[in-house]
């Protein structure tokens, strides 16, 4: 690719810095050329993101619905599974899984909840109401 | 304590990470693309059973770790590398190695990097940034994707250096042993054997979902 041609599309990332990439100049020599974005990426980032905004809506009214606990909303705003989820916590995956009826969530004792809470980065008050503040 | 230590921005993190760790002993010859070159860096990978965010994992670079490894041992730099199952041993020997000098390559997880914008953030565990000094109790920390440095508090650090899921970091600290010298005579034996290993992992890697064949 020429460097004239390098894409600046502004991205997110754009935003906040120039990202590094390798274009040939006019002699035909690689050098290094900076790039504010490339609306392919950009694209392929707003699907993505696209997917799990309707899966965190999904969840979210699952909750509502008492079909799941508030665990499963969480998960699913912070990306996490069950694997990941017990990676922080040093619960078992069975355990996460049970703890996704909202019977089983509401027996959690304090400690629990906190270790949740600690995993999501939030507050226990939060994990139980389903409040959600941007950071 | 702050050590001396050049920021230069890269394309990709831990080519990035190798030349800028490798700039003080190669006086600048180690440039990002020849660090990738001779770290045989380039691969790729179609694995639909390894779920990553609910998609197939796909790959175009080799395992975290590799770049940095295969070029110094091309060179013939010793390579110091760590991983911790504790926290606070995990912090201590971090200090350690600032307090002797010697700036220190990092992997972390990228979700809960503070200076990274959201739409970035997942739990990809194969980031890698340099800790290069403290001021107080902030790290400075110079990641080789941005163009300037950033501070990080040592919660943050540590939230990060201990990222959980697939390829979790614990702790892993790496850097190249203090006062090695990289002659020409050596870096052309390194790019000689880069374009062997290149060769091997492209062209004669046996997995139908590696290399060429993917």
């Amino acid at each position: 690719m020429k460097k004239d041609d390098v894409p600046q599309d502004l991205s997110s990332l754009g935003k906040i810095t120039q990202e590094v990439c390798y274009a040939t100049d006019s002699s035909g020599k690689y050098v290094a050329a900076l790039s504010s974005g490339w609306d392919v990426k950009i694209n392929a980032l707003d699907v993505a993101w696209g997917d799990i905004e309707k899966r965190i809506a999904a969840a979210k009214e699952k909750v509502l619905n008492k079909e799941a606990s508030p665990l499963l909303f969480f998960m699913e705003y912070r990306l996490m599974d069950s694997k990941i989820l017990a990676g922080y916590t040093g619960f078992w995956q069975w355990q996460i899984k049970r703890h996704l009826k909202p019977e089983a969530f509401n027996k959690l004792t304090d400690k629990q909840l906190k270790k949740y809470a600690e995993a999501f980065n939030i507050k226990v008050e939060d994990l139980k109401s389903i409040t959600v503040h941007e950071d | 304590m702050k050590i001396e230590f050049e920021h230069h921005q890269a394309a990709h993190c831990e080519s990035g990470v190798t030349s800028n760790l490798l700039r003080n002993s190669s006086g600048g010859k180690i440039t990002e693309p020849l660090a990738f070159g001779i770290g045989a860096g380039l691969f790729f990978a179609y694995i639909p059973l390894i779920k990553i965010n609910n998609g197939p994992a796909i790959a175009f670079r080799t395992m975290p770790g590799y770049i940095f490894n295969r070029t110094c041992k091309s060179l013939g730099i010793p390579v110091i590398s760590k991983k911790f199952s504790s926290k606070e041993k995990a912090e201590a020997y971090l200090k350690e190695c600032l307090h002797n000098g010697d700036p220190v390559g990092c992997q972390v997880g990228v979700y809960y990097l503070p200076y990274f914008p959201k739409e970035y953030r997942f739990h990809f565990n194969a980031h890698n940034l340099i800790v290069y000094g403290m001021d107080d109790d902030k790290y400075l920390i110079s990641d080789p994707i941005m163009d300037t440095t950033h501070v990080m508090d040592s919660c943050q650090l540590e939230r990060v250096r201990f990222a959980k899921g697939a390829l979790a970091p614990k702790g892993h600290i790496y850097y190249p042993k203090h006062g090695a010298v990289i002659t020409d005579e050596t870096i052309k034996q390194a790019i000689k054997s880069g374009i062997k290993k290149m060769f091997i992992i492209c062209l004669v890697f046996p997995a139908v979902s590696r290399g060429y064949r993917a």
